[in-house]
């Protein structure tokens, strides 16, 4: 190695951040040469006098940053960057979509009118059959108003009465006979659980049991008979009751004004 | 095990808006970055205030930060531009010339004699100490500021060449030739002062 090519590594040498191979041979030359060494030790003198200067103690100085508040880092997640007329008019409309799809979830109706707004939020109410204007039917009471400007609804209530008597009566049936073979099952399978679970001995038995709960059997159905005639002669009462309503209001309907 | 996050996960949270995050980072650097003012400034307060600025400006600015270089490089050019700015804004109005130790002035003696009583070196030593310190000071203040930065991340931060070329984005080859000239300047100058050598 040369002067000229320890020279530029002289700094790298000075501190330490040469590889272990190229630290000897520097090391080497420096050894040989005066004038390098010369260098080196002239330059490690002012790192020396440089240590003199210390760190300075250790200061716990609080450093404050100014942290946008709540507010502007909100509007900053949603517009990033300045905020201009354009980006506060495209926040606004997309606040009015989400106030909207908010409504239309909440089902809500505004009605304005002579008295002022009328605000009104019905979540569920899409979910219930909404009254046909035709027949006028709210909440189970009819508009005499509505009766008596158009006479044919009354006719279509006689025959929406007539169909839900009909249908209630296939209810009735239907449950009456789910609950008789719900029993005739529960007779039977404690019939067979008893003949299992039973002993030789008191296989004698058997017959009086099974004559108790025949005839308990037949009482039950005497008794579900009775509720269900009960419950017939309570909706024949209905419907005859509301026939009479319909021809009120049929009568009503065709009066000279 | 309790692992270090890196800075740029925190860099990253902080962009995001964790401002925790970028609490952790001036807890991180804080130290760091106000020796290097303070080497650069030389008077305390002063170095306090800058430091603050930096991390002020490292906060407004982390979203034009770019991941090409690491964080402390990116605040280490923040801190030495900021502290260079102010170095000229203070060689326009010079206030006051007077350096820390003299500011400090009898408090200083005081404290000494108190360290030589406690046992510490005796006060001649420690006055000694204070004026190589001074005239040390007092070498790199003359120096220009190119050379000034390269010697004291070289020096007092103890940042490779390669690191230096990062924070200064100059090449290798010039933060050397900076750093043997500020070298070369700091031994002229310690001549001058007779103090190298002793």
């Amino acid at each position: 190695m040369n002067c000229q090519q320890f020279k530029e590594k002289t700094l790298d040498f000075l501190y330490e951040e040469v590889s272990e191979e190229e630290r000897q041979e520097l090391t080497g030359h420096v050894q040989s040469c005066s004038r390098c060494r010369d260098e080196v030790n002239s330059l490690k003198l002012v790192r020396n006098e440089m240590a003199e200067w210390k760190d300075p103690a250790e200061r716990a100085f609080p450093v404050a940053i100014p942290y946008p508040s709540p507010w502007s880092a909100l509007k900053q997640w949603l517009v990033p960057g300045e905020w201009s007329w354009r980006s506060a008019a495209s926040f606004a409309m997309a606040a009015g979509f989400i106030v909207l799809c908010a409504f239309s979830i909440l089902g809500t109706e505004i009605h304005i009118s002579n008295q002022g707004f009328e605000f009104r939020a019905d979540l569920f109410r899409s979910a219930r059959p909404r009254s046909n204007p035709n027949t006028s039917i709210d909440r189970g009471v009819i508009s005499p108003a509505a009766s008596s400007n158009q006479s044919i609804s009354t006719q279509e209530v006689a025959g929406m009465i007539q169909a839900s008597e009909t249908r209630q009566q296939q209810l009735l049936r239907s449950e009456e006979e789910r609950l008789v073979n719900q029993l005739t099952n529960s007779y039977r399978t404690q019939l067979t659980g008893l003949t299992r679970t039973m002993d030789s001995k008191h296989r004698l038995d058997l017959a009086n049991i099974y004559d108790n709960l025949e005839q308990q059997r037949l009482a039950d159905l005497q008794r579900i008979r009775l509720t269900f005639s009960s419950l017939d002669e309570r909706t024949a009462q209905q419907a005859q009751q509301t026939q009479q309503l319909v021809d009120i209001i049929q009568k009503a309907s065709y009066q000279p004004k | 095990m309790n692992t270090v996050v890196p800075d740029e996960a925190l860099v990253e949270r902080t962009v995001r808006g964790d401002t925790r995050a970028y609490d952790e980072l001036v807890c991180r650097w804080q130290s760091v970055i106000y020796n290097l003012v303070y080497r650069m400034l030389g008077k305390e307060h002063e170095a306090e205030e800058v430091c603050q600025d930096a991390f002020t400006a490292a906060y407004l600015n982390l979203k034009n930060f770019r991941r090409e270089s690491k964080f402390s490089s990116w605040l280490y050019r923040i801190a030495i531009n900021l502290s260079t700015s102010h170095l000229r804004k203070r060689q326009r109005t010079p206030t006051d010339s007077l350096d820390e130790m003299t500011e400090r002035g009898v408090s200083a003696e005081i404290e000494a004699v108190q360290w030589n009583l406690n046992g510490g070196p005796s006060v001649e030593a420690r006055l000694l100490e204070r004026d190589r310190a001074r005239h040390v000071r007092r070498a790199i203040g003359k120096l220009a500021d190119e050379q000034r930065v390269v010697l004291i991340l070289k020096e007092y931060q103890g940042l490779t060449f390669k690191e230096i070329s990062e924070v200064l984005n100059v090449p290798v080859s010039t933060v050397k030739t900076r750093m043997y000239a500020g070298l070369n300047e700091m031994k002229r100058h310690l001549n001058h002062a007779g103090l190298q050598g002793n």
